[in-house]
């Protein structure tokens, strides 16, 4: 259950960005969750309210944006989503391939009032 | 303005959470969220007319508000407090900071570290205890091990050589920078080339958390099944290197070494994969040399 570290991470970070703003509360986090950063969407919405409790992000909306794992493929050169967890081109069945999106979960951004 | 009434709340992409608000010109509504797929939201806005007319209506689509407030609808909307800061910041990313701080420190030092990562039981522990009697005398070897609880693997890894400290996470599911930050100082002494960094047996936690490694290694004993990397793919495709362990039980199971191999290579196509049993010391050869390279500063 390492979502409730990472919502401890995300709520300590967004405390800061409020100080420093002058915001005392945030209102909505836009967050992107890749299809393979290793975080559940479920359990770190469970996580969340509990870590931010009596902070600026206790009423906070969190809306997720899930990004599917996209893979570059260096034989063809085109981008494609396989099935996960396949990493495999779509296209030319390469397995020479990177995956250039779907690794992150970060924050975009923040409404304060 | 809200993409339905033009009730001047703020729209934005996603829609989240229900929420209401009234106004005070003739009709009060209620939206609310009532599935979310693949295929986008059902977004049901429910129009109670104060003059007796009741509308109703159902339509897909996305968008996200949140705030209640009145206003007339013949004034300009009033000017919205709530701002946006901009931030496109990993939700980890004090940890990555400090690990890149660890990574840093390490390669000032002429320090390769590795992140040994596996499911418990996967023989972790018997590869690191020969691992280390392997490289004494040719390169200077640290461990940093990770458990919930009890130092029994710092001393089965002590008297090998290598200077070992054991972190217990209680609670915690993983290692994270900031513990491996603190005990860089004490377990990396003069002349120490590599450090194995021993995490928490976990395949799903510790794949999140970067500690400054150069290189993570995934192990998979050939007890566990050949699916495990298809069924936690975020650390067999995080890890470059991949060590399939107790291959000296191959004769005594159904398990596949191939098919491992494959489901390896699925979700990692350019894994690095040694074979290997620490127990009878089979495929340990070009293990160990993997680890010699590394400490030479190789990939």
């Amino acid at each position: 259950m390492h979502e409730l570290s990472l919502a401890e991470a995300l709520v300590g970070q967004l405390a800061e960005v409020a100080a420093r703003e002058g915001a005392t509360r945030i209102v909505r986090i836009d967050l992107e969750l890749g299809a393979m950063s290793g975080v559940e969407r479920e359990p770190f919405e469970f996580a969340f309210p509990i870590v931010a409790r009596g902070t600026p992000a206790q009423d906070a909306i969190l809306a997720f944006d899930e990004v599917p794992v996209t893979v570059r493929c260096g034989a063809c050169g085109r981008e494609s989503s396989p099935e996960f967890p396949m990493i495999v081109c779509v296209h030319c069945a390469s397995t020479a391939v990177d995956v250039v999106r779907g690794r992150d979960f970060k924050v975009r951004s923040m409404e304060v009032d | 303005m809200c993409e339905d009434c033009g009730c001047g709340e703020g729209n934005a992409r996603a829609y989240f959470e229900a929420h209401e608000h009234s106004h005070d010109h003739g009709h009060d509504h209620v939206h609310t969220r009532v599935a979310a797929d693949a295929g986008g939201e059902i977004h049901i806005h429910v129009h109670i007319d104060t003059g007796g007319g009741r509308g109703e209506h159902a339509h897909a689509h996305a968008h996200a508000h949140e705030h209640a407030h009145a206003h007339a609808h013949d004034e300009p909307s009033e000017a919205r407090r709530a701002r946006t800061s901009v931030m496109e910041t990993g939700v980890l990313a004090k940890n990555d900071a400090i690990a890149a701080r660890n990574r840093e420190w390490l390669a000032a030092r002429g320090v390769a570290a590795v992140n040994l990562i596996s499911s418990p039981g996967s023989g972790k522990t018997l590869l690191l205890e020969r691992t280390l009697d392997a490289l004494r005398g040719r390169v200077q070897a640290a461990v940093i091990a990770g458990d919930q609880h009890t130092d029994i693997d710092a001393r089965r890894l002590a008297g090998k050589g290598a200077p070992v400290v054991q972190i217990e996470t209680r609670a915690s599911c993983h290692l994270d920078a900031q513990q491996v930050s603190e005990r860089l100082g004490s377990v990396v002494t003069a002349g120490v080339r590599l450090l194995f960094i021993e995490n928490v047996g976990n395949l799903v936690c510790p794949a999140a958390f970067d500690l400054g490694e150069r290189s993570k290694v995934a192990l998979l004993s050939v007890t566990e099944g050949e699916d495990k990397p298809l069924k936690y793919p975020v650390l067999f495709n995080g890890a470059p290197v991949c060590v399939i362990t107790k291959v000296d039980l191959l004769p005594h199971l159904e398990t596949d070494i191939e098919e491992c191999r494959r489901s390896v290579r699925a979700v990692r196509p350019d894994a690095r994969i040694f074979e290997v049993s620490a127990r009878t010391g089979e495929g340990m050869g070009a293990w160990i040399e993997y680890l010699v390279g590394l400490a030479d500063g190789g990939a």
